[in-house]
């Protein structure tokens, strides 16, 4: 079988590795005893030997292999790791670039170059040279026989099998003839009673599990001419000799025992555990530390097998959302002429505008469908993010000399993955700022009674159309007192009188503010919140400060779920269509004269339902004529922002609708109050309204 | 095609008084043999037998080893019978000689 063709995909993966295994190298020389580098170091040289040897690399898989050793002694704490075992280390993932130059170039690497290297590798393991061929030296040849691998096969039959003239029985022997079938188990449970069995439809479907040096493409050969009705799912498992006996192969490998000591032991089918205790080959001390560094395994295990995925690249995905983006339009003038239609032909609808409407609707679903489905392929879990999170709190913990445990919940809630890029920095610093300010020091944690373990909560979930994002500390809480004293001081507000205590909190999201007494390492520049703030709002989100002194500070993200697409609601101003975000539109009125009042220097005031709310009128704002002067003419959308609601007065209101955000482009001066443009259905540009640049702008 | 099925039309059952003689105390239980080859090509005819002889008793027994070949439609066939006797509240069991235990196993199929 032919399987160059699957270098393209393996130089493309591998570069990913490589990468990881540099940067980890790079950082493993600062922290040696860092076993979650390690171990992700590992994976990355462990996926190279992998995938190499499955697409018929044998020469990069061995050289890598030699690494992996050296990597799995470190990981098992046999030593630590020392600066020529981390530059040889990296001499080697230099080595490994150069073989996959070579294959994308296709041209020749002669493996010896890597025999002195992988010599002084397996010297630094304190153990004997592997034994190698150096006269194979090119990347053709095959020489090893691959490894056994083991496969879980989940075929799901379709009833019509027996009449197609095919006995799963047959296909079931082929596949044993590839290998070693470890279990099989066919699934009765739809086979129904005799009664309402049809005897020539198939009810059973089987789980197998295949011990084979076979590639997936060979299995999924067997099961060719049944692959169009039926679901053949292949997924690899470790290799047998990892998968099963676990402990028994750690145990071998450690030299406690010898590989029949294990295999015996095996036999008697007993723990497997207990049985090498009784016969003294060792103790138990020691099978505990095995078992730990199983479950360490199993873990890594699971969380390989957990995301199987294809890279895309970034700009065809956009493409594509643009691409829909345009269908979105497309939809909405489509829809428009079918209303105009309706309109005119009232009395004459025929049983072809009857068609041609469900029709519509049914694209108009599928549509939707594939706008979604689009949407989801930029989303990302916010666990890839959070993951870095561990290791920067376990960072600062130790230079502060804190005890603090991340404890992170949410992982899998899905973002857009340019939302989730640009959220990591102010992440970076709301969670600097809980350990640095929010968590207290470890005397002072015991003197107020509290455990001396501090907790950082950051979670992720999703909420209707957001996702929030919460940094939660049990720490000090903000100091409300030393909050109005630095304001006043700054010259930020004359007096705290005015102000609640939600007010107060979130001053110190104002630029220059930081409450911090001295200047440290981690934060107390006093050029954070701010950022914080700002940049969450470029993202269309906001930020909320919850606090409670002496138990801790929440700091919320709310972040919308795309930026992409939005619902919107069309309002005319004069000549002029406006999209105002659904999001933020609480309802829309007409309001009797009787509750349009004045109030001196602060303008128009609309009661609505005994609540007063700032009236704005659009047409002031954006300097235009409108064709309704008084707000009782007109209509009211009332909006919400940071958490106050401001009425806008439109002329009318068009309806609702989806609408595709598009940027103005860079000839444009950047505006506050306008979030973007978009096309409606009928043709026409829109704007799409910022209200926090609207109701900025009303204030100015 | 060979096959067949022996049901009572035509080597027949076993008699209930042979029955007696065999396996003492258990009067009810009928004995339904089969022979030959039970495959998708006879089918219907292991259908029909199956759905006869679990008409009529209440405790019954197939012999297949006589058996000389079995295929997945089959075996499927000896699962639902297994179904219908459980809705019915019949006693079913199953007589397996070693080589068709042995293709049962192959293809991860329990009686």
């Amino acid at each position: 079988m032919d399987l160059t063709r699957f270098h393209a995909v393996f130089v493309e993966e591998a570069a990913e590795h490589i990468e990881n295994l540099e940067t980890g190298l790079l950082l493993l020389e600062k922290s040696p005893d860092d076993i979650e580098l390690l171990n992700d170091i590992f994976r990355s040289a462990h996926t190279i030997k992998g995938s190499s040897g499955t697409v018929g690399l044998p020469d990069i898989s061995r050289f890598t292999h030699v690494m992996e050793e050296l990597l799995d002694d470190l990981r098992n704490r046999e030593f630590p790791a020392n600066e020529e075992m981390i530059s040889t280390l990296l001499e080697g993932v230099d080595m490994i670039k150069e073989m996959i130059d070579a294959i994308r170039d296709e041209t020749v690497f002669e493996f010896s170059r890597c025999a002195p290297l992988m010599e002084r590798i397996t010297a630094l393991q304190g153990k004997q040279p592997v034994q190698q061929d150096t006269q194979q030296d090119s990347l053709q040849i095959t020489a090893q026989p691959p490894e056994n691998r083991l496969y879980l096969i989940d075929f799901l039959t379709t009833p019509d099998l027996f009449r197609q003239g095919t006995d799963p029985a047959r296909l079931i022997s082929e596949l044993a003839e590839l290998g070693q079938i470890e279990s099989i188990s066919a699934s009765s449970d739809k086979v129904p009673p005799l009664s309402s069995l049809d005897p020539e439809s198939l009810y059973l479907s089987w789980i197998i599990k295949l011990n084979t040096n076979a590639s997936v493409e060979e299995i999924r050969e067997i099961f060719l001419f049944v692959s169009d009705d039926c679901t053949v799912e292949i997924t690899q498992l470790l290799s047998p000799e990892k998968e099963l006996p676990l402990l028994g192969k750690l145990l071998t490998e450690e030299g406690v025992v010898s590989a029949e000591d294990v295999r015996q032991a095996l036999s008697k089918q007993q723990k497997l555990g207990e049985i090498l205790v009784s016969q003294g080959k060792i103790s138990q001390a020691q099978i505990s530390k095995v078992l730990e560094k199983q479950g360490m395994q199993k873990a890594e295990s699971f969380k390989k097998s957990v995301s199987s995925s294809i890279r895309v690249d970034l700009n065809k995905l956009d493409h594509l959302v643009n691409l829909v983006g345009e269908m979105v339009i497309i939809h909405s003038m489509f829809q428009q002429v079918m209303n105009d239609f309706e309109g005119t032909e009232t009395n004459s609808r025929n049983s072809k505008t009857e068609k041609t409407e469900r029709l519509f609707s049914q694209l108009q679903r599928i549509g939707k469908d594939i706008q979604e489905g689009t949407m989801a392929l930029r989303m990302l879990p916010v666990g890839e993010v959070f993951q870095r999170f561990a290791r920067l709190v376990r960072e600062l913990s130790t230079s502060k000399g804190k005890e603090i445990e991340l404890v992170i919940s949410g992982e899998d809630t899905e973002m857009d993955k340019g939302v989730l890029e640009k959220v990591t920095d102010p992440l970076v610093h709301l969670i600097r700022n809980a350990v640095d300010h929010g968590i207290e020091s470890t005397a002072e944690r015991i003197a107020a009674g509290k455990p001396a373990r501090a907790t950082v909560y950051l979670r992720a979930y999703q909420l209707g159309d957001a996702v929030f994002i919460e940094v939660e500390d049990d720490g000090r809480g903000l100091d409300r007192d030393r909050i109005i004293t630095k304001a006043i001081a700054n010259g930020v507000i004359q007096s705290a009188a005015m102000l609640d205590e939600n007010e107060i909190c979130n001053l110190i999201f104002l630029p220059g503010f930081s409450t911090a007494d001295s200047v440290t390492d981690i934060s107390g520049r006093g050029v954070g919140m701010d950022v914080v703030k700002r940049n969450i709002e470029a993202l269309k989100g906001s930020v909320q400060l919850r606090t409670r002194k002496g138990q801790g500070t929440t700091i919320s993200i709310r972040l919308p779920l795309t930026l992409a697409i939005i619902d919107g609601l069309a309002a005319s101003v004069g000549n002029e269509v406006f999209i105002i975000p659904i999001s933020s539109v609480v309802e829309s009125l007409r309001p009797e004269q009787s509750v349009v009042h004045t109030v001196e220097e602060q303008g128009e005031v609309l009661n609505v339902r005994g609540e007063y709310i700032p009236l704005l009128r659009l047409s002031r704002i954006l300097s235009i004529e409108p064709d309704k002067k008084d707000p009782w003419d007109a209509i009211v959308i009332v909006t919400h922002h940071e958490n106050r609601k401001y009425g806008l007065m439109a002329d009318a209101l068009l309806g609702e609708q989806q609408v595709v955000l598009k940027t103005l482009g860079s000839a444009t001066p950047k505006v506050n109050d306008i979030a973007g443009g978009t096309i409606m259905g009928d043709g026409r540009i829109a704007l799409v309204l910022d209200i926090a640049g609207i109701i900025e702008k009303s204030r100015g | 095609v060979k096959y067949l099925i022996n049901n009572s039309a035509q080597t027949g059952w076993t008699s209930p008084s042979n029955l007696l003689d065999r396996t003492k105390g258990l009067p009810m239980e009928e004995r339904l043999k089969l022979s030959g080859e039970l495959t998708i090509c006879n089918i219907e005819e292991l259908f029909e037998t199956l759905k006869e002889a679990l008409g009529q008793h209440q405790q019954l027994c197939i012999d297949l080893g006589a058996v000389e070949k079995i295929d997945t439609a089959a075996a499927q066939m000896l699962i639902s019978a297994k179904n219908e006797a459980k809705a019915t509240s019949i006693s079913l069991s199953f007589v397996v000689p070693p080589a068709i235990k042995l293709w049962l196993k192959g293809v991860g199929i329990q009686l």
